[in-house]
């Protein structure tokens, strides 16, 4: 009777737990983490305005104008970057173009069918637009679910013998590899690659560990920063959809402290 | 006692029973309250990294030009101004392409692109670098990777004849030999043409033209016959060589 009465209280306090107390707790932290993260957005818009048009923008543009200052935007990032000895990249979102530049020479052109946009960047005013995207951007993180270098390491053969016996196979382990990677901005704005063409490639277990690496250290930064009553760092993100092999060329050939040009 | 241990058996079973009816009783009655909290949490994680960021960016304004696609007088000149700072930029930009012959390599589809005047001569498969670290006793280590960058040809030469680096006999589980020995020279490998770009690194043959398209050489550019034949009469000495 004693052990029944013992098991119907354990089982009383677990369902409390399980129902109701760890729901309440992140139910809490649910409301928390979103309202600091509406204030980070609008924080981070605002910061750019002031950093970058502190007068304001009163000016009206038209749709010319408009789409003029954004042309030029570009091209003197273009003409900057071209500054420096490393691959460059240009991205497009009006003509849905990504290109790989060195010296202002384009050495591969992708056009892209699908692209999600943060709305942060349809917030922003032109003349602090003019300003903040008249410059290439630098790398500050680049990661992705294949590796950048896939150096494989051979040790030398003790003899000739050895060496005929040595026949390098080709590692085919990653054949059906799906290409999925991203780069931060100057720490901050966010530009994901997936692949479009999904028919060649699923999710396999390298992209979900991406993807979980990602992830967690995105929700990590964020519960740091509101354990110590900070506001969380926003990061505008877009996500570009284009084939496999581009994908996976422009990885590739990214050096780790590139240069990015952006037109939206 | 046979009697005693059957209601005892009965009184358990009755008991079981009971409690059996209480369980799924209240499983019943709270079975979509049980299945709300599941789906919270289950959906707890996608909803802070998806939903919320979404929501947040839900609130910030849309840009005043959206509203205002009006065109307002006096913007003629500004207008103007713009349209001449493009077109002076876009020339600048134009002429940073060579207008001579220039050739790109693409290490990762092991690719390459012939340009003349702008235009695209000819494409085709190569072979880069393996990627393969070969360690050796020691501290010895070569890794067989293209460098990336611009580089022009430092070079031309026919027939070339290759003069094999340490690497190459530690590879094949060979003694290294001192550096001018016959051993080290070897023709005919490296096809009817190279041209040098530097530290080592040629565009040149290959008797293995099965493996173009592959990444299998210790850094070098690997060609076919015709498409090296063709490079090495378009790009003069001095062409820039593009490697991504």
């Amino acid at each position: 009777m004693k052990q029944d009465a013992k098991k119907s209280l354990s089982r009383r306090i677990a369902g409390l737990v399980l129902l109701k107390i760890i729901p309440a707790v992140l139910l809490v932290y649910l409301l928390v983490f979103t309202g600091a993260y509406v204030f980070s957005v609008k924080y981070k818009l605002k910061q750019l305005h002031q950093t970058y048009a502190p007068g304001g923008d009163s000016l009206s543009y038209s749709a010319e104008e408009w789409n003029l200052i954004r042309q030029k935007s570009l091209l003197n990032a273009r003409v900057k970057m071209s500054d420096s000895d490393s691959i460059g990249m240009t991205i497009n979102f009006g003509d849905s173009l990504v290109q790989l530049e060195m010296k202002g020479v384009v050495l591969r052109q992708a056009k892209f069918d699908e692209a999600e946009i943060s709305r942060f960047f349809r917030s922003i005013h032109p003349a602090a637009y003019e300003k903040f995207f008249s410059n290439p951007f630098s790398i500050t993180e680049i990661e992705g679910s294949i590796v950048k270098e896939p150096i494989t390491v051979k040790k030398a053969p003790k003899d000739s013998l050895e060496a005929a016996q040595n026949i390098t196979v080709a590692d085919t382990s990653r054949v059906k590899e799906f290409i999925e990677w991203h780069f931060q901005l100057d720490s901050t704005l966010v530009i994901s690659f997936v692949q479009s063409d999904r028919q060649f490639g699923k999710t396999d277990w390298p992209t979900i560990q991406y993807r979980l690496r990602r992830h967690s250290k995105k929700l990590k930064e964020i519960n740091q920063a509101l354990l110590s009553f900070r506001m969380p760092a926003y990061y505008p993100e877009i996500t570009v959809f284009i084939p496999k092999n581009e994908a996976k060329s422009f990885f590739r050939a990214l050096p780790q402290s590139g240069l990015v040009s952006l037109k939206f | 006692m046979n009697l005693q241990n059957d209601q005892a058996a009965t009184g358990a079973e009755a008991n079981y029973k009971g409690k059996k009816r209480e369980k799924t009783g209240f499983l019943k009655k709270n079975l979509v309250r049980i299945f709300a909290i599941v789906l919270f949490y289950i959906l707890f994680v996608p909803f802070l990294l998806f939903a919320t960021p979404w929501l947040a960016e839900w609130f910030l304004p849309a840009r005043k030009t959206e509203r205002q696609l009006v065109a307002e007088e006096g913007k003629e000149k500004a207008i103007k101004k713009l349209q001449t700072d493009i077109t002076a930029l876009e020339r600048k930009i134009e002429r940073l392409t060579p207008g001579n012959a220039y050739l790109i390599v693409n290490t990762t589809e092991n690719k390459f692109y012939l340009y003349k005047n702008r235009k695209l001569m000819r494409e085709g498969l190569c072979s880069t670098g393996s990627y393969i670290s070969l360690e050796g006793e020691g501290d010895n280590k070569w890794v067989f990777k293209t460098p990336r960058g611009d580089y022009r040809i430092r070079g031309k030469i026919t027939n070339p004849v290759w003069r094999k680096p340490d690497w190459a006999f530690v590879e094949e589980g060979l003694p290294i030999p001192p550096a001018n020995d016959p051993s080290r020279y070897e023709q005919g490998v490296l096809g009817d043409y190279a041209l040098a770009l530097g530290d080592g690194y040629l565009i040149h043959g290959t008797l293995y033209q099965r493996f173009l398209g592959l990444p299998v050489t210790h850094g070098c550019i690997r060609m076919n016959d015709a498409d090296l034949k063709e490079v090495y009469e378009t790009l003069p000495i001095g062409a820039k060589v593009f490697i991504y």
